[in-house]
């Protein structure tokens, strides 16, 4: 049957090539990167560059961490320590506040996002069906042309430069898309279950907490996962309303680190390989959960 | 009474008194808080004071700068707190790309901003919307600075005839080549003119020195981009703009359509590489650092970082020499600190509390100009004060990296940017795009500087 779904053999090595060329397209990047972090800046800029680094060090690594100025340019003259980027130190705390950003905002999605896709996906009620509409519209708005009126109202509401600015923002970002996300996915599962708890006496809330919630794992895994994407790489409102380290977040101190003259392309990899870290730890984590939530409806 | 309720009754007076304790805890934390927030403080004899006692009347200072040494800029902070205790100064930053849509978000939302670094291309449009103040108004000793500072510096902060600011740091436009490059295809001196870069340029990429030896930021999101082209109009003893803001670099003669001609005709004998309508300034520089290019015009303190032997392969190699052109004049730039309405509005403690922070940041403290000196001497930074270039410890930092005397002759060759008005900037953005279509001949040169020129007419009238 599985050579009949997907053909010949040779059909097979096609696909499995395409499947290794794809992956190889999207890691390359990631390795590269990575092998960059390792390497000092002399090295890095090399024509033709090392694809086998020659030499690797932690230095850059150290730098971030704990302030000591690189080897390569220790060595190299005491005022040369002076032009390494500053803005590098400040990755480990951008990278924290962007960590509690986006799992407040993967957590607000759920706790929002889950009523009111139910909501939308059992009951009938006037305007249900312009709503969902409203949701896929609200998508088109470029963000810059409401980039002011979010701002104005952060600022009046004196939040500029907290953390509670940037997850309502992100909340406002990312609750439609996963509100209809859901929706369609609580549609697919069946109603008997409901029907039947329903006739026990179970209240709605009790149906939704205790029967279709825990059915639903793997998709509320994947819309938590891509509201907290979303949210950690979030760069536009984050540079608009934070303005101290005490709020930035990752991509706004990885653009900092990028668009200076001091800029260092070990500094860059490095910063780069901290920002994604987590990210690719969680994904990694929850990976199938994730995967049978954006599948769960093909499958089907 | 059985073990068990002994036990029991043990249990429950233990729970109790936890409980007893929890409830004294917590009502001491509350009233701790209460008192805390009221404004008392800890003594180190653990008494309360109330805060009248404790605290002088401080002056809060909100100060905007763009992402760039941050750490460094608190120092210079904290120092200034220290010499004066009543003034608290709260740093905040944005990056450099964004700077200026944020301070438009800040002013439109009057978010506190009393002090922040503003720049020459932006001062006419943020003095005319309101935004900062002429400092001579209120601190007439500002004038006393003029005489010892770079004349395209002083233009740089000026507007209707008035200073509002002192000085961050301010550069020129340089011309910098490898001299090692030169050398190993037998050329004997840096050019004088433009018709030699070319010339000088192909010999380099015939001998294989160098593929493409002229490297320019000429992306449409670089601002140096237009700084470049003006620098190199100005190199030919051109301007741009008339007094009276008419553009005047469409008409025959113009050295601006030479420059754009000399552009298109590099990109096309392969002597400038094709990656210039995308690169900007860090791209640019990571070229000449990897040894890949032989000539650039970038800011002086670029200098610095391709003769810095931490991150560049050829160290040591690059040299700077006068803009070529008839004149080797070169644009000059002032980024410098200002004072907000807000900050006015506020009252002359914000008032004089600004005034503070700036002439200590950009002018003298006893004497000397002890951060203008600290920018250049850490970090290379191009400064206005004259005085500065015969400083030892900056002539010292400096000819690490730079012949000084030379640097000296361009900054006395620097003109400030003509044209500068509140409408410079947009029309800026727009003539990066029209001068790309032109570079690569997508339109001719003539129609690309018209459409320029009327463009500025149009805000002109406008405004």
């Amino acid at each position: 049957m599985t050579t009949a779904r997907f053909g010949s053999a040779f059909a097979q090595r096609l696909v499995a090539l395409g499947c290794v060329g794809v992956v190889l397209w999207t890691l390359a990047p990631i390795a590269w990167i990575s092998l960059a972090s390792l390497q000092t800046e002399r090295d890095i800029i090399q024509v033709p560059p090392y694809w086998v680094p020659r030499a690797m060090t932690l230095d850059n690594y150290g730098y971030i961490f704990t302030g000591r100025i690189p080897q390569a340019m220790v060595s190299a003259g005491a005022s040369s320590g002076s032009r390494i980027s500053q803005e590098a130190r400040r990755l480990l705390r951008a990278v924290g506040n962007s960590f509690i950003v986006a799992t407040l905002v993967g957590a607000g999605n759920l706790l929002v996002a889950v009523p009111a896709s139910y909501a939308l996906s059992r009951f009938h009620f006037r305007g249900s069906s312009w709503y969902e509409t409203l949701i896929i519209l609200s998508r088109l708005i470029p963000i810059p042309a409401i980039a002011i009126p979010y701002y104005l109202m952060v600022s009046k509401a004196n939040l500029v430069d907290t953390h509670l600015a940037l997850v309502l923002i992100h909340l406002a970002l990312t609750l439609p898309i996963v509100t209809w996300f859901l929706a369609g996915y609580f549609r697919d599962f069946p109603r008997s279950l409901e029907e039947a708890a329903a006739l026990d006496g179970c209240s709605t809330l009790r149906i939704m907490t205790r029967i279709l919630v825990p059915l639903a794992v793997p998709g509320l895994m994947a819309s938590a996962a891509l509201a907290f994407m979303t949210s950690y790489s979030e760069f536009f409102f984050a540079l608009l309303v934070t303005q101290t380290i005490r709020a930035q977040t990752a991509p706004v101190i990885l653009a900092a680190i990028g668009n200076n003259q001091d800029v260092s392309l070990a500094l860059i990899a490095v910063s780069t390989v901290i920002a994604i870290a987590p990210i690719a730890v969680i994904t990694l984590a929850f990976r199938h959960y994730i995967v049978r939530g954006y599948t769960i409806g093909v499958e089907k | 009474m059985s073990e068990i309720n002994k036990h029991q009754k043990k249990d429950s007076m233990t729970r109790r008194e936890l409980i007893r304790q929890g409830v004294a805890l917590g009502v001491g934390a509350s009233a701790l808080g209460v008192l805390v927030r009221g404004g008392a403080t800890l003594t180190p004899f653990g008494g309360l004071k109330p805060a009248s006692a404790v605290a002088a009347p401080q002056t809060d200072l909100n100060f905007l700068v763009w992402t760039y040494s941050v750490e460094t800029i608190q120092e210079n902070l904290n120092a200034f707190q220290k010499q004066n205790p009543s003034v608290k100064v709260n740093l905040k930053d944005v990056a450099w790309g964004e700077y200026h849509s944020g301070v438009v978000a800040r002013m439109t939302a009057k978010t506190p901003t009393d002090v922040l670094y503003g720049s020459d291309h932006w001062l006419h449009e943020w003095a005319s919307a309101g935004w900062i103040v002429p400092l001579e108004d209120t601190f007439p000793q500002i004038r006393s600075y003029v005489p010892e500072l770079a004349p395209f510096s002083v233009q740089g902060m000026t507007y209707k005839g008035k200073l509002y600011g002192l000085p961050y740091y301010s550069d020129t436009i340089d011309f910098m080549y490898n001299v090692r490059h030169l050398s190993r295809a037998g050329i004997k001196g840096a050019p004088a003119s433009w018709a030699e870069l070319a010339s000088q340029a192909k010999q380099l990429k015939a001998k294989g020195v160098s593929r493409f030896p002229v490297a320019l930021a000429f992306s449409q999101s670089e601002p140096f981009s237009s700084e470049i082209f003006t620098a190199m109009v100005y190199s030919e003893g051109g301007k741009l703009f008339d007094a009276d803001f008419n553009p005047v670099f469409a008409e025959a003669g113009n050295p601006a359509t030479k420059v754009v001609e000399w552009v298109r005709q590099g990109l096309r004998d392969g002597i400038i590489s094709p990656d210039a309508l995308t690169a900007s300034e860090p791209d640019v520089l990571k070229g000449l650092q990897a040894g890949t290019h032989t000539y650039t015009f970038l800011p002086s303190y670029d200098l610095a970082d391709l003769n810095n032997p931490a991150s560049s392969k050829v160290a040591g190699q690059f040299r700077m020499a006068l803009v070529p052109g008839s004149t080797h004049n070169t644009v000059g730039y002032a980024r410098f600190y200002a004072l907000t309405k807000m900050a006015q509005d506020r009252g002359p403690e914000t008032t004089q509390a600004g005034w503070k922070l700036i002439e200590y940041l950009g002018g003298k403290t006893n004497g000397k100009y002890l951060i203008a000196k600290k920018w250049a001497v850490e970090k290379g930074l191009g400064f206005a004060p004259i005085p500065l270039l015969d400083d030892p410890d900056v002539r010292k930092a400096f000819s690490k990296w730079v012949n000084v005397d030379v640097l000296r002759q361009q900054v006395r060759l620097a003109k400030g940017k003509d044209g500068l008005s509140p409408f410079y900037g947009v029309w800026e953005v727009k003539a990066r795009k029209e001068l790309q279509q032109a570079y690569i001949g997508k339109q001719p040169t003539a129609s690309a500087l018209r459409a320029l020129s009327n463009e500025w007419m149009a805000l002109k009238k406008k405004s």
